[in-house]
């Protein structure tokens, strides 16, 4: 991950609270789609506009991330919208893959783990477990659209076919602990 | 159901066949967009882009945003367009 220039989507799992911190500390040049709600809130929303992040509620959001990836910016992604419920289970959002079809841009995805599990959705982010808590961070390949998907077809399928493609992407990941080689023939 | 709205209905199945491999039987009047057919705005923008191509119509307008269901669309296509 730290060998990407601009450009480049960054997806990643989230499993934790601190998720951002973590990849924001691995890289500097990074923008990020975030949660709408936090513009409004008194605490967080003039650290989110002076960041120059993106709220995920305004309108043309899209065409908004792909301006600022052709511009040479990283984008990051949490495509499962929000904290994950189960570790091992990955549903994705259509909306990072709306964007890398629109930008046709490369994705970077990144695996997060933390163990023992701690500051997870649906859990108080004061009960640390005994010891702290651990987390990894684990780089995949870099992947072109076209490793990836049929970019012949129209573009509603190609959205489709992605998220199903990055779904399958992560549980394989999961499962046998490497990144999986993207399939070259597609 | 007029004559007029039947061709409407018939254009916006052949699109959505093609553009989200979608089971014709589902695409009825009354599927909701979002909840029943799985169409998110984006989609909905690929959608207008290729209905235009057929129907002449204003894809621009405020009405647009107030569809929810396949009749919604009908019913807008028909006021929208000018032919």
């Amino acid at each position: 991950m730290k060998q990407i220039k601009g450009r480049c989507l960054i997806i990643a799992n989230h499993p934790s609270l601190i998720d951002v911190v973590l990849l924001f500390a691995v890289h500097k040049n990074l923008n990020c789609i975030v949660k709408g709600a936090l513009w409004d809130n008194f605490f967080t929303g003039s650290v989110v506009r002076l960041a120059g992040f993106i709220p995920n509620n305004s309108a043309g959001v899209v065409s908004i991330a792909v301006e600022k990836l052709h511009a040479g910016e990283n984008l990051l992604i949490f495509p499962e919208g929000s904290r994950s419920e189960d570790d091992c289970k990955f549903r994705f959002k259509r909306g990072a893959s709306n964007v890398v079809v629109a930008a046709d841009v490369a994705i970077m995805p990144v695996l997060i783990k933390c163990y023992p599990s701690a500051l997870k959705k649906g859990q108080k982010w004061y009960i640390i477990p005994d010891g702290g808590a651990g987390f990894s961070l684990d780089s995949g390949h870099l992947l072109s659209l076209r490793e990836c998907i049929d970019t012949t077809k129209p573009k509603t399928l190609q959205y489709r076919d992605l998220t199903q493609f990055l779904e399958d992407y992560y549980e394989d990941w999961f499962v046998a602990g490497s990144p999986p080689v993207p399939n070259k023939n597609l | 159901m007029n004559e007029k709205e039947e061709e409407i209905l018939a254009k916006i199945k052949e699109i959505l066949v093609d553009l989200f491999e979608m089971d014709e039987a589902i695409i009825v009047p009354e599927a909701r967009l979002h909840e029943d057919l799985d169409i998110d705005s984006i989609d909905a923008v690929d959608l207008l882009i290729d209905l235009k191509k057929t129907i002449d119509m204003d894809i621009s307008s405020e009405k647009l945003n107030e569809v929810r269901t396949i009749d919604d669309v009908i019913k807008v296509c028909v006021e929208l367009s000018n032919g």
